[in-house]
């Protein structure tokens, strides 16, 4: 004990913090994320990766890694790209010549769209159509840490209160919710996810968020319930019961900080286990929809392009999700490791 | 010489940079045949010699100076490789812990655990093994050692399980019996019975014994020889008849007269900074007057109080439990009531009911002219403020989030005491002075604090909203004994200052009577006996009362 220094003493976090900094792995881990997160924020607000629609490449564009050795701008687009000439017309009559002939009069200086020239290769190559590989994993990283996060914060915030309230009262309180958390994980997972979004009736970022966050809670329940089960008797409890705080100060100004390093833990646990569910649901067709893309949807179209042998979308988001599942789930253990209390005794 | 250690020095790694000495040049000789008492408070390094005899300390956080030696039968021990060890451990020497429950593997059965040790160091058949178990826990007093060979541990009591450890112990005739703190854990009855039973099989067996305790008063029924220790260094040693007559070092005398006396009542306890600073002959000679007289007024009376626990007995069945039977007490202002009883009484249920942490199921509680027990009927919120309570655990007692300011001025916030947070904080500052604790405190986490510091800072808490009533429940029974009196005088002063009314609820016979004018005696749930605290412990009525007092070890 340190009885003469002046300054205020350390509080939980920040003696976590230090805990934290002291651990190599965990650091890296945490720099990791916090690059993808930087990525998010930028792709949120419109500073990379808004095109990720046009179509930069020709079909399935090779990475530039693995590209010919031509020179890749000057070369002319190919056959398929669309009209550049005049259409032969094999001795047919133009039936909308004349209205063309109106047309080009009307707006002397029109011209007809030509497209820009396509790019042999790209730097991580392209899909189908064409589409940068790049711009949609980092697009698709938006997307896929958005859901996860967000989902993640959702479950989380249900299952705390949930099971602070079963764990706190008891009784009813905790017999109805268990009930409740009987039926969600008794029936199977996948085919909970199929009936909300049918009954959702609609596609979209939105819809997988509710969806990952209602199905997902059952986890954070049962530790927090298990934690306020521990704590509510703890005497430091009743002790705040005898100076007469009411229950929801007990519950949640007292025993919560006490709690929070599970449900922190938790939290994280459940973004990663979240990033790859959406994965898993756009893979099937139940994540998001056409216009959006994730990784999810990447793997999907992917599965297709591999019997063409074209991997690079597969690998790209495969890598992508990869780094960062593990670098979070470091930092999970990492976190765990720094906010356990049992240390400061 | 049977163990003979010198100068053993013990360090263990704190972090990557820190360490501490555990142990700071130890010597002790045990010879054959005797019992040898290491004698110290927690962190006086007495566990961790005792475990260094059997090298069961981890080896990548402890560190044994070179120059360290115990021998054993002229052997170094801290030579030998693990294979030597482990016939040392069990064969040659046996231990038992603190906790039986703790030491006992909840999953087998005792026989099992009993037979293990005979058939891996004596290579018995099973069936063999088996006659032996049931030879030893006859020995060990366990009464039909046929059906308690299938139990498991839980279906033991807390003594029961003790008898087994020392059974396990015993089972390879060892001739070195260590115990650690074998008592401690038990109820005062029960630990005479044990203590009974290890001289008995010391005598039969022929073992030494070291016995390893905080308690100075055991220690005077068992051991031939003390060693005292104080923060990894040998305070004083000798044969128990010099240490306790005649007592050299300023430590062992403080030790010897921080403890309640039974027979007197000095105004206040001495405490450690008397022998250990200057001037140490200015101790108050004042005895303290206790009892309650017909004019006292009554603040609280209790009436027949029942609570009743519901036990789950398979899906749909439920069997009440009576915790508390029928309790009655009445409570002067300015005067103390002791509670005894032995784990399991219902006493520390009275106290938690009283305070109304828990609901009565039936009785009445009456403070200044209202029944607690009826809902609704008062206003309970400001009734319940002027009944505090104190509790065991100060590790647990205070919200390791909290700030020590933050825990102070929590109930002053709840009850809109002070004007602003700036008011409550001078309020909160001048408790803990008045705690004896330094004014920056409020600022530290509880974590910060040693076990007599957490249970001022508790004590401070309850002083906030400035009770009339206040329950102790084992408030001082966790804490060493030097810091025991320090802790029993501040509560002293409290009263006498603030004119407060204590329950105070201990298994600790000696401080109860100290502190209390009446007691109250109880037994499975239900009040044995009451009155005058002078009188019953001169002159106790009931059989419960008197093997209770009976088992008290006296010291010197």
């Amino acid at each position: 004990m340190s009885a003469m220094t002046p300054e205020p003493s350390a509080g939980l976090w920040t003696l976590a913090w230090r805990r934290l900094q002291r651990d190599r792995v965990g650091m890296t881990a945490l720099i990791v994320v916090g690059c993808y997160l930087l990525v998010v924020l930028l792709a949120l607000m419109g500073w990379v990766a808004t095109d990720w629609t046009r179509e930069v490449g020709v079909n399935y564009a090779p990475p530039v890694f693995m590209a010919d050795d031509q020179d890749e701008t000057a070369q002319p687009s190919r056959v398929e790209q669309g009209p550049s000439g005049p259409i032969p017309l094999y001795g047919l009559q133009d039936p909308l010549a004349a209205e063309l002939a109106a047309i080009r009069a009307r707006h002397p200086g029109a011209q007809v769209f030509t497209e820009a020239p396509r790019r042999l290769s790209l730097p991580l190559g392209g899909d189908k159509w064409g589409h940068d590989v790049l711009t949609k994993v980092i697009k698709g990283s938006e997307t896929s840490i958005l859901v996860g996060l967000v989902a993640a914060v959702l479950a989380t915030l249900l299952g705390t209160v949930m099971g602070a309230v079963a764990g706190y009262f008891g009784r009813w309180m905790d017999d109805a919710l268990n009930w409740l958390y009987g039926v969600f994980t008794a029936i199977p997972y996948l085919l909970l996810v199929f009936a909300i979004a049918a009954v959702l009736q609609q596609k979209g970022v939105v819809t997988l968020v509710l969806i990952l966050g209602l199905t997902g809670w059952t986890g954070v329940f049962r530790l927090v319930r298990a934690e306020y089960l521990k704590h509510k008797t703890r005497e430091y409890v009743l002790a705040a019961g005898a100076m007469g705080a009411s229950h929801a100060r007990r519950m949640f100004i007292h025993i919560l900080p006490n709690t929070s390093h599970v449900i922190l833990v938790q939290l994280s646990q459940n973004v990663v286990g979240f990033i790859k569910s959406e994965v898993i649901l756009s893979f099937l067709g139940f994540g998001v929809p056409v216009d959006v893309v994730s990784w999810g949807s990447m793997l999907n179209e992917a599965q297709n392009e591999l019997i063409l042998g074209k991997w690079w979308q597969l690998a790209a988001a495969g890598v992508a999700m990869a780094i960062l599942v593990t670098a979070f789930s470091m930092l999970t253990d990492a976190l765990r490791d720094a906010l356990d209390p049992k240390l400061r005794y | 010489m049977l163990l003979s250690v010198s100068d053993l020095r013990i360090d263990f790694q704190v972090s990557r940079e820190e360490r501490f000495t555990a142990v700071n040049g130890v010597s002790f000789d045990l010879p054959e045949r005797t019992t040898l008492a290491l004698v110290g408070e927690s962190g006086s390094g007495k566990s961790v010699t005792a475990l260094s005899i059997l090298g069961l300390l981890p080896k990548s956080l402890a560190h044994v100076a070179p120059g360290s030696s115990i021998l054993w039968n002229d052997q170094n021990i801290l030579g030998f490789d693990d294979t030597r060890l482990r016939t040392l451990r069990g064969k040659e020497i046996g231990i038992i812990f603190q906790e039986p429950m703790s030491s006992l593997n909840p999953v087998l059965s005792i026989g099992m655990q009993l037979m293990e040790g005979l058939r891996l160091h004596f290579g018995l058949s099973r069936r063999q093994a088996r006659h032996r178990a049931l030879e030893l826990l006859a020995e060990v007093g366990i009464a039909n050692p046929e059906r308690r060979l299938n139990d498991y541990p839980h279906q033991l009591s807390g003594g029961q399980q003790q008898r087994v450890m020392i059974a396990m112990a015993i089972s390879c005739q060892p001739r070195l019996l260590i115990a650690d703190e074998p008592t401690t854990a038990l109820d005062v009855t029960i630990q005479r019975q044990i203590l009974d039973l290890i001289a008995d099989l010391q005598h039969r067996h022929s073992m030494a014994v070291l016995f390893i305790t905080h308690d100075l008063a055991l220690v005077s029924e068992i051991a031939t020889q003390i060693v005292v220790m104080k923060q990894g260094v040998v305070r004083e040693a000798g044969p128990l008849r010099q240490v306790f007559d005649a007592p050299q070092d300023a430590y062992t005398r403080a030790l010897l007269a921080c403890r309640p006396p039974l027979g007197e009542r000095p105004h206040r306890l001495r405490v450690i900074e008397d022998f250990m600073g200057e001037g140490h002959d200015g101790v108050e000679r004042k005895v303290r007057k206790r009892g309650v007289s017909p004019e006292d007024e009554i603040i609280l009376e209790v009436r027949d109080l029942c609570k009743d626990f519901m036990i789950n007995e398979g899906f749909w069945h439920k069997r009440p439990f009576h915790a508390v039977k029928g309790a009655s007490l009445r409570l002067a202002r300015g005067k103390t009531v002791g509670i005894v009883g032995e784990s399991g009484s219902g006493k520390t249920t009275l106290g938690l009911t009283i305070a109304g942490l828990l609901g009565a199921d039936g009785g009445e509680i009456i403070f200044s002219g209202h029944n607690l027990c009826q809902p609704g009927s008062v206003d309970s919120m400001a009734l319940r403020r002027r009944i505090q309570i104190v509790f065991q655990n100060p590790y647990a007692s205070l919200n390791p989030r909290f700030t020590v300011g933050d825990i102070l001025t929590e109930p002053l916030l709840l009850h809109g005491i002070g004007r602003n947070a700036a008011a409550r904080l001078a309020l909160a500052r001048d408790l803990l002075q008045r705690v004896g604790l330094p004014q920056d405190a409020l600022q530290r986490y509880p974590h910060e604090f040693s076990g007599g510091q957490r249970q001022r800072i508790a004590i401070a808490r309850c002083l906030t909203v400035k009770p009339e009533i206040l329950i102790c429940d084992e408030s001082v029974s966790a804490l060493d004994v030097s810091v025991q009196a320090q802790v029993l005088n501040l509560l002293q002063d409290l009263q006498d200052e603030f004119q407060m009314s204590y329950l105070f609820i201990s298994h600790d016979l000696a401080v109860v009577h100290y502190m209390s004018d009446q007691v109250l005696v109880m037994h499975d749930g239900a009040v044995v006996e009451s009155g005058d605290a002078d009188g019953i412990y001169a002159h106790p009525q009931h059989p419960y009362t008197r093997r209770l007092l009976s088992a008290i070890p006296r010291g010197v």
